[in-house]
Order: structure tokens, then sequence, then C-alpha cells
């Protein structure tokens, strides 16, 4: 044999040996990639993935495939690739013949390999950085969105039952009803998340508020659909017994629902409780009956929604028993007060001390004598009972406002007792009749105060605009930036959007 | 009405199922690979994009060519 022959024979052994070791590392490449990631299944738990960051760690959900399972699939690659491709040493055929086609093989087919490897690892940095930037810049738009529209809108979630008042509500997936904590867009999605058991549910609460049942943070129970989106209200009503609460909340509804009709603005109840009510106490005030004395228990606020859609706003009124404003026993629970934007302070006249003196000397009627309270007490008690128990519990009544309500304004009428229409005539009129205590250490201690004389009547007459039941609670939603009706006529009230409030 | 607080380690573990993103992250990266490699036997080949953008000068093929015609 030649020597051209014998490098023939070599130079074809060699090429062959290059080929298959090419074949080779292309089929343990193809394996690979498709044990890492052409694979349905996946070898992370979401329930106990490595998540790291706030807030949304507890939540159910798989994390980004970035924050882990990336990681997870390079390393299900690389293993792959070196378990198969250490397997070729074992094999018969590799050492047959020894040191002659076993060999080169391998070691073209290791040289091929590394190329491989190195091109998927450069097409996963690709991907990743790629995928990234998407990821961040719309998680950022997302939660951007979020925070412009709480802040510009004052949105805030309230829970009606244990009075909590939260950034965000929790949400439950439709699926398997677990509870998301956290849904804003993060490390557990962007657009979407995925929810343990595959539901996929919307991130940010723009959407999510209107897609699944928000539920309290707190205690679990169930928040109003819209919450944290739409424009959140508290307006807790308090005052002495028989001051007229409970009929200027309902008055106050009638005609605001029909000032809504006016305005086109739809108004509805959210909730079960609140509709039940409202349809009873709407009933009541509308027959010109007398209203239902509201029970010691602690209520539910009454809710109505006014307006659609993420210019709406969630109006939450709150009562309790007047005697509950009887002593720190009474009021302890009512967690609504530190929390309440507009507090409304209903003063019942005939316990007025100048008023009462007054009529005191007026004759005997049916009408005195039926409104003139048995054991009399000064409004003011009410109110120091109130601002003590917001103090006591770590809140500022700086930061909030106080509609001071003088309520039975028709009767005073009926009795020849003329009184003022706008806020600084009331506040006169209240300071020279003896409650001249309470004007200056409200004006003293609330951020903004406003004093009404209202008719709570069932069907006032339409072109009288004096003593509106409506305008306290029309002030309150003018104030806290709610346009969607006007300005409150008789409060001139103008939206103030300060910083400081935000946090009420 | 009040919501008992699920434990996650309770989720239902069998019908788990993988994220559309995951699938979607997956198929890019392998999607990419492929052109990557792709591209680069175009480039061997002289027919790559940067051949595209002037004449070529020599290809990976043309030096193996070349080294053959050397060797005989």
């Amino acid at each position: 044999m030649d020597d051209t022959r014998t490098y023939t024979i070599i130079a074809d052994i060699l090429v062959s040996a290059v080929g298959i070791g090419v074949l080779v590392a292309a089929g343990i490449a193809v394996a690979a990639i498709i044990a890492a990631y052409l694979r349905p299944v996946t070898s992370l738990d979401p329930a106990t993935a490595p998540e790291t960051g706030t807030g949304s760690t507890a939540d159910p959900a798989w994390p980004n495939y970035f924050r882990c399972q990336w990681q997870l699939d390079a390393e299900i690659f690389r293993s792959t690739v070196l378990r198969l491709y250490r397997a070729g040493y074992d094999r018969w055929w590799a050492k047959f013949p020894v040191f002659v086609v076993g060999w080169p093989v391998l070691f073209a087919a290791g040289l091929f390999l590394g190329f491989l490897s190195a091109i998927v690892f450069v097409a996963c940095g690709v991907v990743r950085i790629a995928g990234e930037l998407a990821y961040w810049f719309t998680v950022a738009g997302i939660r951007l969105a979020d925070l412009l529209h709480a802040k510009s809108r004052r949105a805030e979630a309230s829970c009606p039952t244990c009075f909590e008042v939260m950034d965000r509500p929790a949400y439950t997936c439709p699926g398997c009803g677990v509870l998301h904590r956290d849904i804003r867009p993060g490390r557990r999605g962007s657009i979407y998340r995925a929810c343990v058991c595959g539901h996929r549910l919307p991130t940010g609460v723009l959407r999510a508020a209107w897609t699944l049942d928000a539920v309290c943070q707190h205690c679990g129970a169930a928040v109003h659909h819209g919450a944290a989106v739409l424009q959140d209200v508290r307006v807790p009503v308090f005052g002495e017994p028989h001051a007229g609460k409970t009929r200027l909340i309902y008055a106050g509804f009638r005609h605001l629902i029909a000032l809504a009709e006016t305005h086109d603005v739809p108004v509805t109840f959210p909730d079960d409780s609140s509709r039940d009510r409202a349809e009873a106490g709407l009933r009541q005030i509308a027959g010109d009956q007398r209203t239902t004395k509201t029970d010691w228990a602690l209520e539910r606020p009454l809710t109505c929604q006014l307006g659609t859609g993420i210019r709406g706003a969630l109006l939450h009124v709150f009562d309790a028993a007047g005697e509950r404003f009887r002593g720190a026993g009474g009021h302890d629970d009512l967690h609504y007060l530190n929390d309440g934007h507009t507090l409304v302070f209903a003063v019942d006249p005939f316990a007025i001390p100048g008023l009462r003196q007054f009529m005191a000397g007026l004759k005997a009627s049916e009408l005195r004598d039926e409104h003139m309270p048995v054991y009399p007490r000064n409004p003011e008690e009410a109110y120091g009972e109130v601002v003590s128990r917001i103090r006591t519990a770590g809140a500022e009544t700086k930061r909030q406002r106080l509609a001071i309500v003088v309520t039975k304004a028709d009767i005073l009428a009926v009795l020849d007792v003329e009184t003022p229409e706008d806020s600084e005539g009331v506040k006169t009129w209240l300071y020279e009749n003896g409650m001249h205590n309470v004007v200056l250490a409200a004006e003293r201690e609330f951020k903004e105060v406003r004093y009404f004389a209202v008719a709570s009547v069932g069907t006032p007459d339409p072109a009288e605009t004096r003593h509106r039941a409506e305008a306290p609670f029309l002030w309150a939603l003018t104030s806290r930036g709610f346009t969607g009706l006007g300005p409150s006529s008789t409060s001139g009230a103008t939206p103030v959007r300060d910083e400081s409030e935000a946090v009420v | 009405m009040t919501t008992q607080f699920p434990n996650p380690a309770n989720a239902p573990q069998s019908t788990r199922t993988v994220p559309l993103s995951y699938r979607c992250y997956r198929g890019a990266v392998v999607l990419t690979a492929v052109l990557i490699l792709l591209f680069a036997c175009l480039g061997a080949a002289g027919h790559g994009p940067l051949h595209a953008l002037g004449e070529p000068t020599s290809t990976a093929i043309d030096w193996v060519k070349a080294q053959m015609r050397t060797s005989e």
C-alpha cells in the first residue's frame, strides 16, 4: 500500500469521525433542548418557589419566567448535555476501535457540542435582555397608571365590615378561590399573573377591580366592586339621640339621587345591606313618615355608587345610635370615625341651650312639646366624645373636615324660628345660641368646618334652594374632588386637592 | 360574608398548568438559538447578512476547500 492511499484512508476516517461527531453533538443538543425547553411540564413548584421581593411573596402565583424558571431551564439544558456526552464514554462503540474511531468522534462531538451550547446560552441571554426590558417597562407602566389614578382620584378601598381602609384589597382567584394579596404587577407577573391553579388573573388594581372579587386584607370580608379604583368618600354621622341623624341621611340620599338624575349620573347601591336599608329608608322619607330608630348594634355603612367606571365614587355614610356618643364604651368600636373624610355632626336645634330657652318661652304647642327633649343634653358633649375618641386612637382631626348640621329647619320654620341659610350665618347663629364652645373648638381642631341648616323633608319645594338635606353630603363629595354632581350650591365648596388629606 | 384564607401549600398540585408566558419564553429561546445557528451556517457558506453588505473575501467553507487543496 503506497503512502497516498494510507493518507486517504486516514483522512476518510477523520472526516467520518468529524461527521459522526457533529451528528452525535446535534443529537445531544436537540435532546437537551427538548428536555429543558420543549417539555410541557416544569420542575418549578410555584407554592415554594424561591421568590424574593416584598408584598407578593406570599401570593400563590407563578413567578415571572426570569425570576426562577429561567435558571432551572438553563441548568436542565447544561446537565442534560453533560450527562449524555459523558454517557458516550461508557458505551462500547465509543471504545471500538479504541483510540481510532471512538475518541475522534467524541472529540469532534465535544467541540461541536460546545459550539451549540454556546449558541443556546447566547440565545438565552438575548431573550432575557429583550424579555426583561419588555417586562419591566410593562410593570412600570401598569404600576404608574395605578399610582397616578390612586393619587389623582383619591381612590382607596374601605371594608364595610371592619371599616379597615386599604390602598388595595386582596382578590380571590375565580378558579380556585385562593387569595392574591398584592395584585400589582411585579415578580409574579407583568400584564397577567398565573395563579397556582393555572387561572390567569389581570394585574394592577385598575383592571382587577372590575373582573375579580375583592376582599378585605384585614378581615377577609367582601368589599365593594371597584374598590380602590372608585373614589372613596367616607362620611360618619354623629350626634345626640333624636338629633335627626338617620332622617338626615335618607333625606340627603333621596335628594342626592334626584340631583344625580338631573346630571345623568347613575346611582346604585352596591351591596344588599345598603340596598335593603335604602329601599326602606327612602320609602319612609318619600312618605314623610318617621324613620326607624337606629339600633345600638354596629351597622355597616350605607353605601351608594355615583357614576360608573374610573370616574365614579363610592359614598359611604356611617350611622350609629345617638346613645353610643354618651361615654367611651359606646363609641369604642366605631373605628370609622378615625378614617372619615368629612364628619357630619347632626345638631338637634331643640337641644341648643339658647334655643331651648327661647322655646320654653313660647306658647305650648303639640309640635314644640313633641320635639323638646325630656332630658336635654348639650350637643357639644357628643362633639367632645367624638373628638376625644379620634385623638385617643392616634388619628388627627386636623386632616378631616367637619360639617355641623342643624337639623329640623322645617319644624323651626313652623314655630316661626328662622334659621340662616349660609354657612357663616349658621355659624353666627350657633355661636349666639350657646354653641360657642363647639364653634371655637371645631374651627381650631378640624381642617375645614362648614355649617348647614337643613330640612330633612321628603318632598322639598323644587324652587327652594335653602336648607337642602343633600348639602352636607354634596360638600363631602365635592371637597374630595367628585364633581359629577356639580359644586354644592349651598356650601359653595370647591374641590381641594392637597397632599395632607390624601392619607386620610 | 367572610372568606376563608386558603393555605397556598394546599393549592391543587394535579391541576397545575405551566403558564403561557413560560412556553412563550422557552419557545423564544429555541427560536433564537435556531436563528443564530442558521445565520452562523449562512455566514459560513458566504450567504450571511455580513456578506450581503459587501463583496465576500473568504468564507469558512472557502478556507476548508483551500486546506483540502493544500493537502492534496
